[in-house]
């Protein structure tokens, strides 16, 4: 029997698919599992229902840390393609010197989260940072605590991850711009319409794609963004800025508590399958059009 | 050629085969994972390696690139392997007992009784991972002291007050501080931090009768007493007396703020004081050290624990004796800023800050860190409860304290 290419082309992706199926699959629905044990610092196989659910819900910490997953999620990709649109635009118009603009505003992607967390934290720390040196010029008033105020330091979170992802955005949309057809600005310009009604009604939509990769690559930012809190505000003051991940990692790794964790965990995954399920929609939607 | 390939693959056999077999000939050894890796802690592991090494057997050392976690990462899955290490570095405490019950650790009392190691050893550090029947299942190596209060002399000159000995003092001393420009106290709020900052407050508050009361008994007289809403009322004012920059910064920025006396002290472990050397500081001029309150010592207690290896083990008896040597526990101590857990080891050469602790556990006054006696999902629940105490005023004492009551009260 004569063996086909596709034949051999599927014996030879057996390994990777295996290994995503046990690897990853195997892994989640492990996790699941244990999420309804009530597994402290090694994994027990006794059934405990929901109970890791109820304290889950129950405890102000995974509210507070669920809360900002949307607050911190919602702001900061918001800002991200508000900011890397404008930007390209900017670009777009044929600025002078637009490389060294590009590389300026590109170049914060390139560090960590980690990085990015500390460099703002020491800036925005009042008695040692940005505060202190204005102070120490004569300005005794000058006041620059947005770190140490609970209510406000889920925006020194978005501040510096607009500041990292922005470039980012800005560098997608960018090439999304330059590769809309010379032709259809000039029938823009025969029939009149102003640049700022082109961008808005003809150019944008056409980008529509780049938008929603955009929008999944800053998603999966938010989802695991753990780095950030943990460098920037370790999820305070209290627990103002905590969120899921950290939330769950704490649980894991330094608090033992293997089932709560895994609830939280499976919780996480639920919200992200859901949301990405809405941005499929909104792919289709831009799609279709 | 085909003869050559012959030859070839019966050399693979036999070597194949030599791995397979116990090595019967070759000296015994012992698999430590440990994550002592920075300049003092590298040089303190080493004098335990030496010692393990002239007795004969081979040292062989499992350092994971991201510390501690990574170390129990290693630890579990060799264990989940049936291929368990001779050694995990560790703090002492609930960790050992729990996986000792899972039948994962060897019981090593019987040892060390055997060999007279363990008579000169505090009985907290043992009892903090012993079952009630007593098997032990961990070694403890040497002791970190918790609640030091590190304090800036030129601040507390400028101020014109002297350095306090007990919180009602310092609450005294701190609006002295505060009109001299200094801020009283240096706080990093990060949940481990506040932890010691609570732990040394409530120490000092009950003694050591009411420590054993309320975190090893779990005595709800103790836990619901008066005492704990006293701790959180000073731990209220500490927040409001704290510079703005406290949230989320670390030990060591925070400590800076003491080394350079913008701030009068700051209450940490004594870690802290080799820092403070570093920093290029001069003890006894620039900074002291002194007991956070109270007249117990709390130390952390750091050690080995010691898997169960299924059979008799020379590599690891070797590595428990080494461990258990005074001199070899000086030693370390010496290069790790901590002092030894045998209370007859030499204390020539250590600081002086050490030597202030290492009296106080020869005398008895000694007590484990908290941590060890709860689990690290109550330890957990709790560095949560500092944390939103500290942040939020609206949060009183007598709730704070409630809830803290009902997190070691339910903590099992």
């Amino acid at each position: 029997m004569a063996i086909t290419p596709q034949a051999t082309a599927r014996f030879v992706l057996v390994p990777t698919i295996l290994l995503t199926v046990v690897g990853y699959y195997g892994s989640i629905l492990w996790t699941i599992g244990l999420s309804f044990t009530p597994s402290r610092i090694l994994p027990v196989s006794r059934w405990a229902g929901l109970d890791m659910y109820e304290r889950l819900l129950s405890t102000e910490r995974w509210q507070v840390a669920y809360t900002n997953l949307f607050v911190f999620g919602g702001l900061y990709i918001g800002f991200c393609l508000a900011a890397g649109l404008l930007l390209a635009i900017a670009l777009d118009q044929g600025v002078k010197g637009r490389s060294v603009y590009q590389t300026i505003f590109l170049y914060p992607i390139a560090l960590s989260f980690i990085v990015t967390g500390l460099a703002w934290r020491w800036l925005l720390n009042p008695t040692t940072g940005l505060q202190d040196y204005v102070r120490s010029l004569g300005f005794e008033s000058f006041s620059l605590d947005l770190l140490s105020s609970p209510e406000r330091a889920i925006f020194t979170l978005v501040i510096a991850g607009v500041w990292h992802s922005a470039g980012l955005v800005m560098v997608i949309l960018f090439a999304g711009l330059q590769s809309v057809d010379q032709e259809i600005w000039r029938a823009g310009r025969v029939d009149g319409i102003p640049r700022h009604r082109m961008y808005r009604h003809v150019v944008l939509p056409m980008l529509w794609p780049m938008v929603v990769t955009c929008l999944v690559l800053l998603g999966m930012n938010v989802v695991r963004s753990y780095d950030l809190v943990v460098a920037l505000t370790g999820g305070g003051p209290g627990f103002s800025t905590d969120v899921p991940a950290k939330f769950i990692v704490d649980h894991y790794f330094e608090r033992q508590s293997v089932g709560l964790a895994s609830a939280a965990a499976t919780l996480l995954l639920l919200t992200v399958v859901v949301l990405f399920a809405l941005v499929g929609l909104l792919r289709r939607r831009g799609e279709a059009a | 050629m085909q003869q050559k390939n012959g030859a070839r693959v019966g050399r693979a056999i036999a070597l194949a085969c030599g791995t397979a077999l116990p090595a019967v000939t070759a000296a015994e050894e012992v698999e430590v994972i440990h994550w002592l890796v920075t300049g003092g802690e590298s040089a303190a592991i080493q004098h335990v390696a030496d010692k393990v090494e002239d007795l004969g057997t081979t040292w062989v050392e499992l350092v994971p690139p991201d510390g501690g976690a990574g170390a129990r990462a290693l630890f579990t899955s060799r264990i989940g392997g049936g291929d368990p290490p001779g050694a995990l570095f560790a703090s002492v405490g609930k960790e050992a007992i729990d996986l000792g019950e899972q039948g994962i650790l060897r019981d090593i009392r019987p040892f060390v009784e055997a060999e007279g190691l363990i008579d000169s050893v505090p009985a907290f550090a043992l009892e903090i991972a012993s079952l009630e029947s007593g098997e032990l299942y961990a070694v403890p190596l040497a002791f970190e002291t918790q609640n030091f209060m590190w304090y800036s002399i030129p601040a507390f000159e400028a101020a014109g007050v002297e350095p306090p000995t007990g919180w009602g003092e310092f609450l005294a001393a701190a609006p002295a501080l505060q009109e001299a420009g200094i801020i009283p106290i240096a706080v990093g709020a990060q949940p481990w931090q506040l932890n010691i900052l609570h732990f040394s407050i409530l120490t000092a508050e009950f003694g050591q009768d009411g420590f054993n009361a309320l975190y090893r008994d779990q005595d709800p007289a103790m836990a619901e007493s008066d005492a704990i809403v006293e701790s959180f009322r000073i731990l209220r004012e500490l927040s409001v007396l704290a510079d703005q920059g406290n949230s989320n910064r670390s030990w060591n920025d925070t400590l800076s703020l003491v080394a350079e006396g913008r701030a009068g002290l700051q209450v940490m472990g004594s870690w802290a004081g080799g820092e403070l050397a570093a920093m290029g500081e001069t003890y006894g001029t620039d900074w002291g050290c002194a007991m956070a309150g109270g007249d117990t010592w709390i130390v952390g207690t750091t050690g080995f624990m010691i898997p169960d290896l299924g059979q008799e083990s020379t590599g690891q008896d070797d590595f428990v004796r080494a461990l258990l040597d005074p001199a070899t526990q000086t030693a370390f101590s010496i290069d790790k800023g901590s002092i030894p857990s045998r209370t007859d080891a030499s204390t020539e050469g250590l600081s002086e800050c050490s030597l202030k602790v290492a009296e106080g556990m020869a005398e008895g006054r000694g007590l484990p860190n908290p941590n060890a006696l709860l689990s690290g999902d109550a330890a957990g629940q709790i560095g949560d409860l500092l944390m939103n105490f500290w942040a939020d005023t609206s949060v009183t004492p007598e709730s704070a304290a409630a809830q803290f009551a009902d997190i070691i009260l339910n903590d099992f």
